[in-house]
């Protein structure tokens, strides 16, 4: 074999293997760098979610202490004022069957004014919905508005219930709570119902109906900063929320969440 | 030429040698047998300066050389792909090159000539062994950024280095050393390719933290 024969072979075998081996590397190189990039934004992504998590539980938060504030000052807060005139009333009156008919009627009121404040307290604490469950935690707030505002209010259950997980559960609550919220506030209805369906092992959808005084859905496309602020935790939890509402004619918030 | 080429190669070593040590403290034990293979190539090429010099041949250094080389890489390898059978795989590992270098020694390559046998088998063995550490740290969920990684640089160099000098040996080995056609060709590629790769190995070191002051 003559020499420059060989020198071309070293030439040409060298070139193929140092080609390959920069190949590999830069392969390597640009392949790491796009699962880093790929990395980096899923964790924006992560951070994103975790930040409007916090932000809509603390807006919850904040919603929640305004309603029941206003729920202890206007109910609770009068119960016990109408108890205190009776009181009053009995230290200034001498018939004794009027003093026991006062007394059994502030025995009544105190037993009310209790058992709100129970309510009260298991809606407001989250760890309530954990330990009971969603159903019984959204039967025990119906139960309340029940008695509180004089409203006939109806838990439905289709199919078996079966656990969301805690973090989803509180947050399905928390829209529950909400969209009744806004019904007893602006809607005067006179009955709600609402409707927790799992029969589709693959979604789960709540529905919050009312017969109230409804609205104009066109007129409220952007929906207010409640319905937003729903929008928001139902993309959180995967899942959307539809308003269906007109005059007169009651209104229907249905979340669909896929699991 | 080929004394600028030299000194080069030669200050290139050093000052890898010299940031390797400088970087000490903060070296973890992977980093630390490549300081330990610089040092090695420093010493031998400094310690084959002298016998040149002074006219003694230095072929038998590079026998020894070459297996310290490969023992290291070896070495290196196995914490890369973290082995249950590490210090078995060691042993073996040293025992089978010292072996091997003896026989090609006592029996084709005298150890006053070139062992291109010896440096062809490290190839062959080196080339799969980086291609391997690449594909594990190409698995690694925890290395992200390659580029700031020193065993992903150190795997590089060894596979262009190795890739690129395989058929180096196999041409000095096709001829008798002291007559190689192209020779200048040859050695000026080798000695750049040299070049390269401990600038590589030398740039590692700065990936590693600095001392504290």
């Amino acid at each position: 074999m003559s020499s420059s024969y060989l020198l071309l072979v070293f030439l040409a075998g060298t070139i193929t293997l140092m080609l390959f081996a920069f190949t590999l590397v830069i392969f390597l190189i640009v392949h790491k760098k796009k699962r880093y990039e790929h990395l980096l934004e899923k964790q924006q992504m992560e951070n994103t979610y975790q930040t409007q998590l916090l932000q809509s539980r603390l807006e919850v938060q904040e919603q929640s202490f305004r309603y029941f504030s206003e729920e202890i000052h206007d109910n609770i807060g009068q119960l016990l004022s109408i108890v205190k005139m009776q009181l009053y009333n009995i230290r200034n009156s001498s018939h004794e069957d009027d003093i026991v008919h006062k007394a059994s009627d502030c025995n009544e009121l105190l037993g009310k004014a209790i058992t709100d404040l129970r309510n009260i307290s298991h809606s407001l604490n989250s760890g309530y919905v954990s330990k009971a469950g969603l159903a019984d935690a959204v039967e025990k707030d119906m139960e309340y508005i029940r008695s509180a505002k004089d409203i006939k209010c109806t838990l439905h259950l289709e199919g078996d219930e079966r656990g969301l997980g805690t973090e989803r559960e509180l947050m399905v609550f928390r829209i529950i709570q909400e969209a009744v919220g806004n019904a007893v506030k602006h809607a005067a209805p006179s009955a709600i119902d609402v409707f927790l369906n799992y029969k589709d092992p693959n979604s789960f959808c709540v529905t919050i109906a009312d017969n109230g005084s409804g609205f104009d859905t066109r007129m409220h496309a952007t929906g207010g900063i409640g319905l937003s602020n729903m929008q928001v935790r139902a993309r959180l939890l995967n899942g959307n929320i539809d308003v269906i509402s007109a005059k007169e004619e009651g209104t229907k918030v249905v979340l669909s969440i896929n699991h | 030429m080929r004394d600028i080429l030299f000194i080069t190669y030669l200050s290139v070593l050093t000052l890898g040698v010299l940031l390797g040590l400088y970087r000490y403290k903060g070296v973890d034990d992977k980093g630390k047998i490549i300081l330990y293979l610089l040092i090695a190539t420093v010493l031998t090429e400094g310690t084959a300066l002298i016998l040149t010099k002074n006219q003694v041949n230095q072929e038998p250094l590079y026998h020894l050389y070459s297996i310290i080389e490969i023992v290291l890489t070896s070495l290196y390898f196995f914490k890369t792909i973290k082995t249950r059978y590490y210090k078995v795989l060691i042993v073996i590992t040293v025992i089978f090159w010292i072996v091997l270098g003896s026989l090609n020694a006592i029996f084709y390559q005298p150890l006053s000539t070139l062992n291109t046998n010896i440096l062809l088998l490290e190839s062959v063995s080196i080339i799969p062994m980086s291609i391997y550490a690449l594909y594990v740290i190409f698995l690694a969920d925890d290395i992200q950024n390659v580029l700031k990684y020193p065993l992903f640089w150190v795997w590089a160099c060894f596979l262009l280095y190795w890739s690129t000098t395989f058929f180096f040996w196999a041409y000095v080995r096709a001829f008798d050393q002291a007559h190689l056609p192209y020779e200048n060709l040859i050695t000026y590629s080798q000695g750049m390719v040299n070049i390269i790769n401990y600038i590589g190995l030398g740039y590692t070191f700065l990936l590693y933290p600095k001392p504290n002051k």
